[in-house]
């Protein structure tokens, strides 16, 4: 359903992504990783839409449905955002109108594309938390951003960004800003989402354990290079690239701190009786 | 946080009091404002007279009592004008970008080059004097500081997250400006207003005072400063009572003013 051929963008005469192609198919999950700078974050903004003023597509195209979002005029590109394509942003807490409570973001997303009534908005809004288990739909939707944890948050957003019923999900590093156990939940929630719904995800993280987790295809970005793409066996299993292999080398393995988080707890009780004497 | 929110409270009471008062001035005036009587012109203050005589012998209480509204209301009325003007400029300039801020901004410079005050003057006497005209004016000299301080609002906001969250779910432009900048950027605007009336106040005050405001026999505070000014050392009372009706309602203002902003400071009351 949407297929990258070619892609390249470049922030003034920087080039930051050069010739990305790949292609996701109907309820595929497609991760990217690549450290900061890879031009991950760049590459699925391109296809957004949402360049920021000084960047811009040099070449490529991207086909969503027979249609190059690349050459689509801005006003048809905004009936395809939110009904067609979403996007999760990174930082949950921002991504929510501080103003607005949850039910009220929902609303005001749903409207764009529909005509519905409030009330009619929060009885949906609350089917559809509740099929991505978000516990207790009712509080959520009478809450401000503030007043819910982050992975809350997170998973509020993803339930309003997919409010229309896109058929592709970009995630923008959706679980870098929260810790670790949340971005469990967060996981299952799109997984949750693609198995309900059908969506299509094309998750960009700097995270390996994330897309782990999560994707059926992998790519790995590289300098704004597509380096590896493959599946997720092919890519963590037998990597060709030796970039890959140094990115999978790189992930912590608890086992290896363990013994000095052991000694640290040591020096710490220490320095406590230490400090009682004083 | 408490303590705050009651001095806020009290202030606008107060000021709110005060605004009454001046609505019915003119009902509460113990005398013709209009009426001079010239054997009693400058009078000290008295029982009939609890603020004096001017040179003409007008009843200087009931002279600040009418005056009030030309003062007080009309700066009211500008500020609102402005906020309201300036705003919406900043607005478009800010979201908008490009070449519209650039003319909207240049524009803005304009009106900004020259001291503020002269400006409003030489406006003022190129239109001719009048109530009218000193209010056109002074929405010339004041709509700039709205629209700069909107516009960098704009800017702060208009890239953070939840706007684009909101352009990702396919929001029309007019819709994210309205209804996610604008209540967004509307509290400090807002307190701005509140305290830019007293300087509106001492504005006016100065028009007239320059014999650029409202015009004789009409009461405002300035003019009257205006006319008692020959007569400070034998009847100091007609420039000492429009002095200080002025300097209370300034006062007030800004005070209430500053209490608003501490509240908003605080959070906002969420």
């Amino acid at each position: 359903m949407l297929r990258v051929k070619n892609l390249s963008v470049a922030y003034g005469k920087i080039q930051v992504v050069r010739g990305v192609g790949f292609s996701v198919k109907p309820g595929q999950i497609v991760g990217i990783v690549g450290e900061s700078g890879s031009g991950k974050s760049t590459m699925l903004k391109s296809l957004a839409g949402l360049l920021e003023k000084y960047g811009q597509v040099t070449e490529g195209e991207a086909f969503y449905e027979g249609e190059d979002l690349l050459k689509l005029s801005e006003k048809q590109f905004r009936k395809l955002r939110g009904k067609e394509i979403a996007l999760v942003f990174q930082h949950p807490e921002l991504s929510l109108d501080p103003l607005w409570k949850i039910g009220k973001t929902y609303y005001e997303s749903v409207r764009v594309h529909r005509t519905l009534s409030r009330a009619e908005s929060d009885s949906e809004a609350e089917r559809l938390f509740e099929a991505l288990h978000l516990e207790n739909p009712r509080r959520i939707l009478e809450s401000y951003p503030f007043e819910l944890s982050g992975g809350m948050c997170q998973r509020a957003a993803i339930a309003i960004a997919i409010a229309n019923g896109p058929r592709l999900l970009f995630a923008d590093e959706p679980t870098s800003a929260l810790d670790v156990t949340i971005q469990k939940q967060v996981i299952d929630t799109m997984l949750e989402l693609r198995k309900q719904f059908g969506t299509s995800i094309v998750i960009v993280s700097h995270n390996m354990g994330v897309i782990a987790a999560m994707a059926d295809l992998v790519g790995v970005m590289k300098q704004g290079e597509l380096v590896e793409w493959g599946t997720k066996e092919q890519v963590l299993y037998h990597p060709k690239h030796p970039y890959t292999r140094e990115l999978i080398c790189a992930i912590p393995k608890i086992r290896e701190i363990t013994p000095n988080i052991k000694r640290g707890m040591a020096s710490d009780s220490a320095g406590e009786e230490g400090s009682h004497g004083v | 946080m408490k303590k705050v929110k009651f001095r806020a409270v009290f202030m606008i009471v107060l000021l709110a009091l005060f605004l009454v008062l001046i609505l019915f001035g003119k009902q509460i005036a113990p005398n013709d404002p209009y009426v001079s009587n010239l054997q009693a012109a400058n009078e000290a203050p008295s029982a009939q007279y609890p603020f004096g005589t001017d040179n003409l012998g007008r009843c200087i209480l009931s002279r600040i009592l009418t005056g009030a509204a030309a003062s007080v209301y009309s700066a009211i009325f500008i500020v609102a004008v402005v906020f309201f003007a300036g705003t919406v400029i900043g607005l478009v300039a800010g979201y908008g970008g490009g070449w519209v801020d650039q003319v909207l901004m240049k524009i803005t410079m304009v009106f900004q080059a020259f001291p503020s005050f002269i400006l409003a003057v030489a406006i003022a006497g190129m239109l001719g004097p009048g109530l009218k005209n000193a209010m056109i004016s002074l929405m010339a000299m004041y709509w700039t500081s709205y629209a700069r301080l909107a516009r960098s609002l704009v800017l702060q906001v208009k890239n953070e997250t939840y706007i684009r969250a909101a352009f990702m779910c396919g929001a029309k432009k007019r819709h994210i400006l309205f209804r996610h900048i604008l209540p967004n950027i509307i509290l400090p605007l807002m307190t701005a207003a509140v305290s830019d009336i007293s300087n509106v106040i001492l504005s006016m005050a100065g028009l007239s005072f320059l014999g650029l405001g409202v015009q004789a026999p009409q009461a405002e505070w300035g003019l009257m400063i205006s006319n008692g000014r020959q007569f400070l050392q034998t009847a100091p009372w007609a420039i000492i009572f429009p002095s200080a009706a002025l300097f209370v309602s300034v006062v007030l203002f800004n005070l209430t003013g500053d209490c608003v902003r501490d509240v908003l400071n605080d959070g906002g009351g969420r």
